[in-house]
């Protein structure tokens, strides 16, 4: 499914929130979630194939896997947590949108300290 | 696939709608609540069934 026929589908799906919006909002609602994840889907099927690409050509090189693999995981959360805390914003709970979006942000950090430690041990090690 | 599940849920509303003006209509609030609550009810669960299927999808796609 090419980008356009999702962008159309995007519009139509619009179209039919603003229609529900009149008689009831929380159809609406569960029609703008229900659509973002059809459209989140529809991407995945398109990230997923490049994405093995690249692991493959990492493994092959020899490279340290590890931070190819954090960087993905933390695509992952983005991923996810921005589709939650847009879903909050669309329901008009605007805190709500942002307790998620920090959620997110911890999970982040969490996942990247590993990384700040590995980085530091290096840089240490040159200033013995 | 999820394509269709949002036209499903545009019928759910409008039907529930009518469904409500008619029964208020004829006088009967407490069974449009009803009717409006239940057909919440379903639209909410499909709603959080897609939202699983993606997570896992998510899950399985990034390795978290």
């Amino acid at each position: 499914m090419d980008t356009f026929k999702i962008l159309g589908f995007i519009f139509v799906a619009a179209a039919l929130c603003l229609i529900l919006k009149g008689y009831k909002t929380e159809y609406a609602f569960a029609l703008a979630v229900c659509s973002a994840l059809a459209v989140l889907t529809l991407i995945l099927k398109n990230i997923a194939f490049p994405l093995k690409l690249i692991q493959e050509k990492i493994a092959e090189s020899g490279i340290d896997g590890s931070y190819f693999k954090v960087a993905v995981k933390a695509l992952g959360i983005g991923y996810i947590t921005s589709f939650v805390a847009e879903a909050c914003r669309d329901a008009g709970q605007n805190s709500l949108a942002l307790k998620a979006e920090l959620t997110g942000k911890c999970a982040i950090f969490i996942l990247s300290v590993p990384l700040i430690l590995s980085i530091l041990e290096t840089a240490l090690g040159f200033t013995k | 696939m999820d394509v269709d599940f949002i036209f499903k849920i545009a019928a759910i509303g409008i039907i529930v709608t009518v469904l409500n003006l008619v029964l208020i209509r004829s006088g009967r609030e407490e069974q449009a609540m009803l009717t409006t609550l239940a057909g919440l009810v379903v639209v909410l669960l499909m709603v959080v069934n897609s939202v699983a299927e993606l997570f896992d999808t998510v899950k399985d796609l990034f390795g978290l």
